[in-house]
């Protein structure tokens, strides 16, 4: 299930695509690196020094967060797949090179992948089937970033209220009380009234402070990046159609807030929780999308060079469409209305402070949920693997990342060290020094 | 008295630990990464710092836009730990913003202010 030549295709086609739209400096997905992109297109920084830049500021997130994630779900990342081939299309001498390289990269992912899937499940101690362990606090956890943003942004009064809120959202609806026809997850509930909180929150506080707003010089480069950015839109819409094409296929998840509750529902054997379940994904996906346009039409504005995914929407769009074809269509469709919608996005980023605020508030409060979330669920996964030993050897590793100042990034960190704590519980059982519980 | 505005993620750390630093010698302000390089751009403010889960990545991408790579430093990326002489030779470069990953504003804020301190006095 997990190979077929339709996704060898399609993953080729998709790597390649957006290895060349960083040879071309049209777009990259590191956030990092687009703003030094003008460095190498305007000639103040060569190809090779480019590359060593590129691959330092992503080799980290490939190893940790591309890998685990999708080691423990199955589900390719756009870490996984769109950091090396910002690298490839910005090492490549040529374009013929970038595509070619970036096609081997997408090769190889997929059947590697299919690969060690099927070696990993040759063990006595299943800990891929246990790192499922990880999707319920995710799915919890996310649901409670809007209250820990409206705790950084509006202080702890207004954060209690909304946690009490949100809280009585998650009761109301577990228990049934709503109406038969509407079937909804609590957490797509806790979400929902979460954020319009915060809404609700920002825009009284704006009315109450009115902003001076000072229209600064300097629009006019705004305005020429812009046009180089209009001059890509075909290639946006083919990548973007692939992208929501492979997620609609269920081979791909778009981000670290989706990513376990869509292995989930593709695991699912309930139809109607599977598709609440990748409502709910689609859901989380634009949310966290919401609190990335500040940084992706910022950094594209002022630099020209756009996102491969664009703002991110056209994965809830992948995974919600009834088809691949509408699919395909659906993801052509948003990259191109976002880009054209991309200079007014700026405008009115540059008129209300309050709404970027909100943004970076947004990031760091998924940022820590996640971080929360993964580490509980990590926890429950090795509890799974291997009870107190699988927990000794975790903690262990955890301490080791810690104490050596954290090489492996945090949210990272916690799938990593449940991955390796399923191989060591292997070895050990090949020792004859741990037997599985319950068989 | 040297003023640090602050963006990108995990601002109330950062601003806690360039208070902790710096003592009344500093004045920190959060803003936004947008903002707080206008500032830096203005002269309003004399430095910038910011964090974000890499390092290098949103830290800096709006500073990087704003003021011009050259002025820009990573100081600690994912997985790396920051160094004092490397961030002391960052400031005699003249750097006037400063990323750095979420993981390393412990260590790495109380080493960009004492350098800065230090290189003004």
């Amino acid at each position: 299930m997990d190979f077929s030549i339709t996704k060898l295709i399609l993953v080729t086609l998709l790597t390649s695509g957006t290895a060349l739209l960083s040879y071309y400096g049209r777009a990259v997905f590191h956030d990092g690196l687009r703003p030094i992109m003008p460095e190498y297109i305007e000639g103040r920084m060569n190809r090779p020094e480019m590359s060593s830049v590129a691959f330092g500021l992503s080799v980290g997130f490939i190893a940790s967060v591309g890998i685990s994630f999708t080691l423990s779900t199955g589900l390719l990342n756009p870490w996984l797949l769109f950091l090396p081939t910002d690298i490839l299309g910005v090492f490549a001498g040529s374009a013929l090179l970038a595509g070619v390289l970036g096609a081997a990269w997408g090769l190889a992912v997929v059947l590697g992948l299919g690969a060690v899937q099927t070696a990993l499940t040759a063990f006595p101690v299943d800990f891929i089937g246990a790192l499922g362990e990880l999707s319920s606090p995710v799915l919890a956890g996310f649901a409670l970033f809007p209250v820990l943003a409206i705790l950084y942004q509006f202080g702890w009064k207004k954060g209690v209220v909304t946690a009490v809120i949100v809280l009585l959202t998650r009761v109301i609806i577990e228990q049934g009380f709503l109406p038969e026809q509407i079937s909804l997850l609590p957490e797509a509930g806790e979400l929902f009234v979460g954020t319009i909180l915060l809404i609700f929150f920002a825009v009284s506080y704006d009315k109450k402070n009115p902003v001076e707003t000072d229209i600064e010089p300097g629009e006019s480069i705004f305005q020429e990046r812009t046009r180089r950015i209009y001059k890509g839109l075909p290639f946006f819409a083919v990548v973007g159609a692939l992208v929501a094409l492979i997620s609609n296929l269920g081979y791909f998840a778009g981000s670290e807030v989706s990513i376990f509750t869509l292995n989930e529902a593709y695991n699912s054997e309930s139809a109607s929780e599977a598709q609440a379940l990748i409502q709910q994904a689609a859901l989380s996906d634009f949310l966290r999308g919401i609190g990335f346009i500040p940084l992706i039409a910022t950094t594209a504005l002022t630099t020209g060079v756009y996102g491969v995914v664009g703002l991110t929407f056209v994965f809830p769009v992948g995974y919600l469409m009834p088809n691949p074809i509408l699919a395909a269509i659906g993801g052509a469709l948003v990259l191109i209305i976002e880009v054209l919608i991309l200079s007014k996005l700026g405008s009115v980023l540059e008129k209300f402070p309050s709404l970027r605020e909100a943004s970076d508030n947004i990031r760091t409060s998924i940022s820590t949920v996640m971080e929360i979330a993964l580490l509980i669920g990590s926890f429950l996964a090795v509890l799974k693997m291997g009870g107190v030993t699988g927990f000794t050897i975790f903690v262990i590793l955890w301490l080791i990342n810690e104490g050596t100042g954290r090489p492996v990034i945090r949210l990272a960190a916690a799938p990593l060290a449940a991955i390796a704590t399923g191989i060591l519980l292997n070895i050990l059982y090949f020792a004859n020094l741990f037997t599985p519980i319950a068989g | 008295m040297i003023k640090i505005v602050i963006g990108g993620l995990q601002k109330d750390q950062i601003k806690r630990a360039v208070e902790a630093a710096g003592g009344v010698q500093v004045e920190a302000v959060i803003s936004t990464d947008f903002e707080a390089a206008k500032l830096v751009k203005a002269n309003k403010a004399d430095y910038y710092i910011g964090a974000c889960n890499s390092g290098g990545g949103a830290a800096l991408s709006v500073p990087i836009g704003i003021l011009g790579y050259g002025n820009c430093a990573t100081v600690a990326k994912a997985g790396g730990r920051p160094k004092k002489d490397n961030i002391e030779k960052l400031i005699k470069e003249g750097k006037v913003a400063f990323g750095m990953a979420v993981e390393s504003i412990d260590t790495a804020v109380p080493m960009i202010v004492e350098g800065l301190l230090e290189n003004k006095g």
